[in-house]
């Protein structure tokens, strides 16, 4: 863990009342209880980090807090005065703002539309001109650079969260909820973004920062407050802290497992992933592939690093033999497969971590145990009548497998959170029978242990001669584990780094279109 | 009358029943809800719009009367999947059925009933001009009024604060809720007032373009309606340029038959409707970017 950058001024309004407080706040669900009597204090001029596992009841109590879901008891005060929010309008009139984890932007809208819609103004008139006017005084004013009228499908992630954070502000908002907001960033955006938040305290908002990332705590609270298991556990002036101490609350018993995980290189072991000049018509909005040609032989993790938009999203469409290629060849094992099925391919040993897995790794409407099932991972059998009694046990194996807590394999996938259903995928496709494994951001949405655990799988899989393609936004990650890295700049791979000659700023450098020097 | 300005007068004509079903139906599926029930809801307009002149010798009665009861027929449809969750192609279907069995069976006594339909207005001097004057100027209240309103309607989706806010729930409902919204409410209004006005496209059949109440008066053009929407791409501009491409064929086949083509009256009879599959076949891969993403889509709310 580094050492705190910019720490923040700890003092107190002293005798003023919290912007926000909430106190006893009790939420559950079904049989999980996700929050239990929860106290907190949000002053304004300064950012509170809510710091917590995947499951520690920080979205469910951010929800809270934002009139999304109801609490079971408790109540809250704003400014010191007891309000109550029945739904998302309530919060928003009493000056609660939240900025969501996935976007909630509208894609089909222009960034000055999906303002309007928050703005408390009556009438049937949209006044673009005076809204404008607004965006760019706030835009200015905290450098969240925004093209105005492009429609946010077009926009690039780092874009949508300024556009998101703008219509925050814009709609009046002075106790902000940044619901886990870098976790879809590239690093030198969540730079710029941690800027922003700084900027922002210095004018007088109160935030609140769920995070499961220390670096970002000491890079801008000034108060913490650790969840574990819906309940707080500690907390207090970020200066009374250290990484550890806070890591500790943290994980609790299970510390241990958050130590590094141990990556020895190893020999390449024969043929695995090979592209031959790989060029692709883009579609969808996703950046074509420019004549790639890479190799990842047998046993061994070469690594992808590249800025969102750059070409990486193709290559599980090329590996899987989505749509045609417009010139090249795929070889998996030494065989050709370029004109290979999709199922020919699975069949083969290709296992895929998709990389919006909620989209398209799993069926949100379907169970845990039948999602398990999807793919050809060895489930039940070869026949093609469900067995419902075998299915469950087969199920029920994998899962006893599994390095990390699964959740209940009745449960469908669409009631759980974005870590649940990333785990439910890794446990799936990270089988022993996996002999070529295209990775997106296997960690994306974990807690540190769950991280690690996914960490170690990978490197157990490339002992037993797997050939793994990593595509990370994690460059720590990716450095770690990777026998070689790629960059990708605009479908091309403008960069090779062996194992040890990995030099981030170059890597930095290259992914935002910086030649090599 | 020449032939073109015969078709050209028959396409308004005929086209303008469809062309306010079918902006009623891009308002509605912008909130994100599918009304296959249009059929009924002008078939409630046509009959409330007749019984209620015929009663009380007003057509403009009648066309307030066709505007509440198709309202209110789609209240239905909004409650069932609105409030009920239930599936929203079922329930439209089931509301068509309902309007057409509902109305067979009040309209009964006025089928052989005379009413004071409502007149052409022709517009002076305007009508007078060669060509132009009778295919533009010489029409029904309802006919002229359908115009500015699908200009109305385009700026109230694209360009109105409250255009904004519908699109929002059609598209997601849960952003919509999150941004502050109260989406029921908003898909409630929206149903209802696309229901509304596919009433007032039945009242325009009963009251001006036929002028009498039989059963099933409106012949499928509700589900015109509907497939025209999606020719359309949710924009109302575009559903009323796809109403009068309709209205066209009508008028076309028509005067075909009045001049004695040696094709069956049956076949001629189809090729609105051929015209409308044609046109969705060379449409199918087009307007994806309109779709609304939350069409069709149920929201159930929060803990």
């Amino acid at each position: 863990m580094t050492a705190p950058v910019l720490a923040a001024p700890t003092l107190r309004p002293r005798g003023a009342a919290p912007a926000l407080s909430a106190r006893g706040l009790s939420k559950r669900f079904a049989d999980v209880v996700a929050a239990d009597n929860i106290d907190l204090d949000a002053y304004s001029g300064e950012i509170l980090a809510i710091l917590g596992e995947n499951g520690a009841g920080k979205s469910t109590l951010m929800k809270m807090l934002y009139g999304y879901y109801h609490p079971d008891a408790g109540h809250l005060e704003v400014d010191g005065h007891a309000v109550r929010f029945h739904s998302p309008a309530g919060a928003r009139a009493s000056g609660i703002g939240m900025v969501f984890q996935n976007f909630t932007l509208i894609p089909a809208l222009s960034v000055v539309e999906n303002i309007a819609l928050v703005q408390a103004g009556r009438g049937l008139r949209l006044d673009r001109r005076r809204l404008g006017r607004r965006i760019s005084e706030l835009s200015d004013r905290y450098q969240l650079e925004v093209r105005p009228n492009a429609i946010v499908r077009d926009l690039s992630v780092g874009e949508r969260q300024r556009a998101e954070i703008l219509k925050v502000l814009a709609s009046d908002a002075r106790i902000l909820i940044m619901d886990e907001p870098t976790s879809v960033l590239a690093p030198h955006e969540v730079e710029s973004l941690l800027g922003i938040l700084r900027r922002l305290r210095d004018d007088g908002y109160a935030i609140l920062l769920i995070t499961h990332k220390m670096r970002e705590v000491f890079a801008c609270a000034s108060q913490v407050t650790v969840l574990r298991r819906g309940r707080v556990i500690g907390g207090g002036p970020i200066g009374d802290f250290d990484a550890d101490s806070l890591l500790r609350m943290m994980l609790g018993e299970r510390q241990d497992q958050t130590a590094a995980v141990e990556s020895p290189p190893a020999g390449p072991m024969g043929p695995g992933i090979r592209l031959e000049h790989v060029s692709t018509s883009g579609t969808d909005g996703r950046s074509a592939l420019r004549d790639v040609s890479l190799s990842v032989p047998a046993g061994q993790i070469v690594g992808v690093a590249a800025v969102a938009g750059n070409g990486q999203s193709g290559l599980a469409d090329v590996l899987i033999g989505i749509g045609k290629l417009k010139s090249g060849a795929v070889f998996l094992g030494g065989d050709n497969v370029t004109r290979a099925s999709p199922a020919r391919r699975l069949e083969s040993g290709l296992c895929v971590v998709s990389e919006d897995p909620v989209a398209f790794g799993a069926v949100g409407a379907m169970s845990v145990s039948e999602n398990f099932m999807l793919t050809r991972a060895p489930v039940d059998g070869k026949g093609r009548i469900l067995r419902t009694r075998r299915l469950l046990a087969a199920a029920a194996r994998l899962a006893s497998r599994s390095p990390f807590p699964m959740p209940a394999l009745g449960r469908k996938l669409e009631t759980l959170s974005g870590g649940n259903v990333q785990r439910v995928v890794i446990v799936r496709e990270l089988q022993s029978h996996c002999r070529f494994l295209l990775a997106y951001y296997p960690s994306r949405g974990l807690d540190v242990a769950s991280s690690r655990a996914v960490q170690q799988m990978l490197v157990d899989l490339r002992a037993q001669g797997a050939a793994i393609l990593l595509v990370s936004e994690d460059f720590d990650e990716l450095r770690a584990l990777s026998d070689e890295v790629l960059v990708l700049y605009h479908g091309e791979v403008v960069g090779t780094f062996g194992r040890s000659a990995v030099d981030p700023m170059r890597v930095g450098q290259l992914m935002t279109g910086g030649r090599a020097a | 009358m020449s032939f073109v300005t015969s078709v050209s007068t028959g396409a308004i004509r005929a086209g303008t029943s469809v062309m306010y079903a079918s902006l009623g139906e891009v308002i509605a599926q912008r909130a994100g809800i599918i009304n296959l029930g249009v059929e009924g809801c002008m078939l409630a307009g046509a009959l409330a719009g007749y019984i209620v002149t015929a009663e009380t010798g007003s057509p403009y009665a009648g066309i307030v009367a066709a505007f509440v009861a198709g309202g209110l027929l789609a209240t239905v449809h909004a409650f069932l999947v609105v409030t009920r969750g239930a599936n929203q192609l079922a329930s439209g279907l089931a509301l068509m059925f309902l309007g057409l069995g509902l109305t067979a069976f009040f309209g009964r006594p006025y089928v052989n009933d005379q009413i004071t339909p409502l007149r052409d207005y022709p517009v002076p001097m305007l009508s007078e001009i060669p060509y132009f004057g009778p295919v533009l100027f010489d029409h029904d209240p309802l006919t002229y009024a359908v115009f500015p309103l699908a200009g109305a309607l385009w700026w109230f989706v694209f360009r109105s604060r409250w255009g904004v806010m519908l699109r929002a729930v059609g598209e997601s409902t849960e952003s919509a809720f999150a941004a502050g919204l109260h989406p029921a409410r908003i898909q409630y209004a929206a149903v209802a007032f696309g229901g509304a006005l596919a009433g007032l496209g039945g009242a325009q059949i009963s009251l001006a373009y036929t002028a009498t109440w039989v059963e099933n008066l409106t012949n499928g053009r509700g589900f015109i309606a509907v497939a025209l929407v999606i020719f359309a791409m949710w924009n109302p501009l575009r559903a009323m340029a796809g109403a009068l491409l309709f209205g066209g064929a009508v008028a076309l086949q028509l005067q075909l038959q009045a001049r004695g083509v040696g094709v069956s009256p049956f076949l001629l009879d189809m090729t609105p409707y051929l015209l409308t599959i044609i046109v969705l076949l060379a449409w199918a891969q087009r307007g994806q970017d309109a779709f609304p993403a939350g069409l069709n889509k149920v929201f159930r709310g929060t803990g």
